[in-house]
């Protein structure tokens, strides 16, 4: 069984990339949150350093996440299903 | 003497004299400077019951113990007086060299009472204090106002002044500075008005030593690079216009005088959009290495740029149904120049043109509507109308809360303000910490005195329990007393490992003290309590710690998820953020409380 999931950009991760949207596919039955940012790493280079790192396979802590525009989410926390959204988001949430 | 002045300028602009009075150590001590300090003097010049655009309400600048070190984002300063919003405490803060100059004369704080007869700009520099003649600034913009001053006086002088706004009274004028900054909340340009000062130009002389030069200067290098890292990527790069995707992807973009979730589409004036359509440059506050300040160049105006950030993107935009990013742009540049709080502006407006959609408008002010020929036309109008107070607009210019009392027929159930001030753009039937921190914050609705916000994007924040969001408010209220008493930019905060841990260690570098971690954390408990003890003492009843009634009855549907808070909800947690204070279940302070923090009523 395949997976799909759809990647949301925010702030600056969308300005450098240019894509607000971005759809992964994954040709196995289970996918975390690792296996989404090795993938955004090899398609978008310039997000390493800046956004996540590829090294450990994290988001750097300017960064956090939603799921489905419901929660914000430790990494460990979630648990992907085909048909998710993973939003990225700044984490500074002033203003 | 290190740190301090230990001197408040006292200016009695009736009698057109000044007099310096010694400011005592433990008064620091107890509320450090900034915000703190200028409740104290509050507290200590206001009469009780003052009206707050009467002569008696003072005006008072604040300085900190932070203005001068260097360390980066502290060139900051307070206003405080007594809001003619609320008729509670009002304090606003504003940055960059003004801060510099204003403690460079030679005092921590300047008080200002009585009001001229004549209008007036004020003067402070080694010579003492001038009142020169004001009357060829009269109706000018805040930038004219700047510039004019800065080319009669010299370099050298820094300026703080008020627009057309807050000479007509606009109860939610603004003070600006140093190129179109703002104090922006709480009408302290009007206080400004009343006592018919347009500016106050401040050139220091001296410089206050700090106790510990070479440890703040290794201090120094390490928050400059901090602050340049992860904890501040958003502030840099877009700033905080990059809330508005966010917020309106989640669900938690007021929209439309906070009805239900808009339709309208707000990504073409996403922060993003903007950095990728428009010319954006950035720019500094003094000493300070972050620059979130994001300068836009406006379309189709001669090149005028408009120093945009989220609040304001909001509230001219999304908070009255706007999503034209012209007519925003402009607006906001409007408000600036008129010296006007955008906040207060947009939503006063907002309710306006939802009462007008309801045919709520009583017949003798239809005549007083300016002619347009679309919403984008009629806010604009609406805008300049409330800053000359001409037309309906001397009406709207008394702000939401005044204005919908008088028209009724249920219109105060959607007029969007606690305590008078209107609400900034986050979303309380979602973000339920923060529904709490606007409903019992002291200044009203206000974002930037509990950083509560915080809370709610936490990773559990779905868990919490309501008595646990009364803790968190007391703690995000007492920590935000600290920052804006030293004075530290909110947008450094991430750049600590142990907030109060290094900020006691670097005021004690500044300052000689050796003060401990917990005294400076009871510092913001002591400064807060003093805050709601002016307020209980201006006539604050539990009644005012509540949010606007579309709040409870108007839940947010977006497709499946509803998103809602209930009266008792909201009363149940101010009952536990009460327990957290230790007041009373009426929200008294009790008086072995005032006793135990040092505050003698």
């Amino acid at each position: 069984m395949a997976i799909n999931l759809t990647v949301e950009l925010f702030g600056n991760s969308r300005v450098i990339t240019g894509q607000k949207l971005i759809n992964l596919w994954f040709s196995k039955s289970e996918v975390d949150i690792c296996d989404v940012i090795q993938e955004l790493g090899q398609r978008f280079p310039v997000l390493d350093g800046k956004v996540l790192d590829t090294g450990t396979k994290s988001l750097l802590s300017s960064y956090a996440l939603n799921l489905n525009g419901v929660g914000f989410k430790d990494a460990a926390q979630i648990e992907l299903a085909d048909g998710d959204s993973i939003l990225i988001l700044p984490s500074q949430a002033g203003g | 003497m290190f740190g301090y002045n230990y001197k408040v300028l006292i200016i009695d602009v009736s009698s057109k004299s000044w007099d310096w009075q010694d400011l005592e150590e433990n008064v620091v001590k107890d509320f450090i400077g900034g915000s703190g300090l200028g409740a104290y003097l509050l507290y200590k010049h206001c009469p009780t019951s003052a009206d707050p655009l009467s002569h008696a309400n003072p005006l008072i600048f604040c300085a900190s113990p932070l203005v001068g070190s260097r360390l980066t984002t502290t060139s900051k300063f307070a206003v405080v007086s007594k809001s003619p919003q609320t008729g509670f405490i009002g304090d606003s803060l504003s940055s960059s060299s003004i801060a510099l100059s204003i403690k460079g004369v030679g005092a921590d704080a300047v008080v200002i009472t009585g009001a001229s007869k004549e209008w007036v700009s004020l003067v402070v520099d080694k010579t003492g204090v001038r009142f020169n003649d004001a009357s060829n600034l009269l109706g000018t913009t805040t930038s004219v106002t700047e510039r004019s001053l800065t080319d009669t006086l010299g370099k050298g002088y820094g300026t703080a002044c008020i627009g057309p706004a807050g000479e007509n009274l606009v109860r939610f004028a603004s003070i600006s500075n140093d190129g179109g900054r703002q104090a922006g909340r709480t009408g302290n340009g009007a206080v400004m008005g009343s006592k018919k000062i347009k500016a106050i130009s401040f050139k220091g002389h001296t410089k206050v030593p700090s106790f510990d030069e070479k440890a703040l200067s290794n201090i120094r290098i390490d928050l400059n690079h901090k602050s340049l890292g992860e904890a501040t990527e958003k502030y840099r790069t877009l700033g905080t216009m990059a809330n508005l995707s966010v917020f309106e992807r989640l669900k938690i973009l007021p929209t439309g005088n906070f009805r239900n979730h808009s339709n309208t589409d707000f990504q073409n004036i996403s922060g993003e959009a903007i950095h990728a359509e428009e010319e954006v440059s950035t720019s500094h506050c003094a000493n300070c290495t972050i620059g979130c300040e994001k300068l836009v160049t406006i379309p189709n105006s001669g090149s005028k740029k408009v120093r945009l950030e989220y609040q304001s993107l909001f509230a001219m935009g999304p908070l009255v149904g706007i999503s034209d990013r012209e007519t925003i742009l402009k607006s906001s540049k409007f408000c600036d120049e008129a010296g006007m709080d955008t906040i207060s502006a947009g939503s006063t407006c907002a309710w306006f043109m939802e009462c007008m959609q309801k045919g709520l408008i009583p017949e003798s002010w239809l005549k007083l509507l300016p002619k347009h020929v679309n919403e984008e036309d009629l806010f604009a109008q609406l805008l300049t109308s409330i800053a000359e107070r001409s037309g309906i607009g001397d009406i709207l210019a008394e702000g939401s809360a005044r204005v919908s009392k008088e028209i009724g027929l249920g219109s105060d159930e959607f007029a969007m303000h606690v305590k008078g001030l209107e609400m900034p753009g986050y979303e309380p039937r979602s973000l339920h910490t923060m529904a709490l921190a606007l409903a019992v914050s002291t200044r009203g609705a206000c974002h930037n005195r509990s950083s509560a916000y915080e809370y709610d994007f936490a990773s559990d924040s779905n868990g919490y329990e309501q008595s646990s969001r009364g803790r968190m408010v007391v703690e995000g209220e007492d920590y935000s007393a600290v920052m804006d008493s030293l004075i530290w930019c909110k947008f450094v905060r991430r750049v600590f490992d142990d907030f109060y841990d290094e900020s006691a260690e670097i005021l004690n570098n500044i300052t000689g003290w050796d003060i401990e971690p917990n005294q400076l954390a009871q510092c913001g408990e002591r400064i807060n309590n003093l805050k709601k003890q002016f307020n209980i003492r201006e006539g604050w009843n539990r009644s005012h710690d509540n949010l606007p009634k579309r709040i409870f009855s108007d839940p947010l549907i977006n497709g499946g998820k509803v998103s809602s808070i209930s009266e008792s909800e909201l009363d149940n947690m101010i009952e536990y953020y009460y327990d957290a204070r230790g007041w009373t279940s009426d929200g008294i302070i009790p008086p072995e409380k005032l006793v135990s923090l040092g505050i003698k009523s």
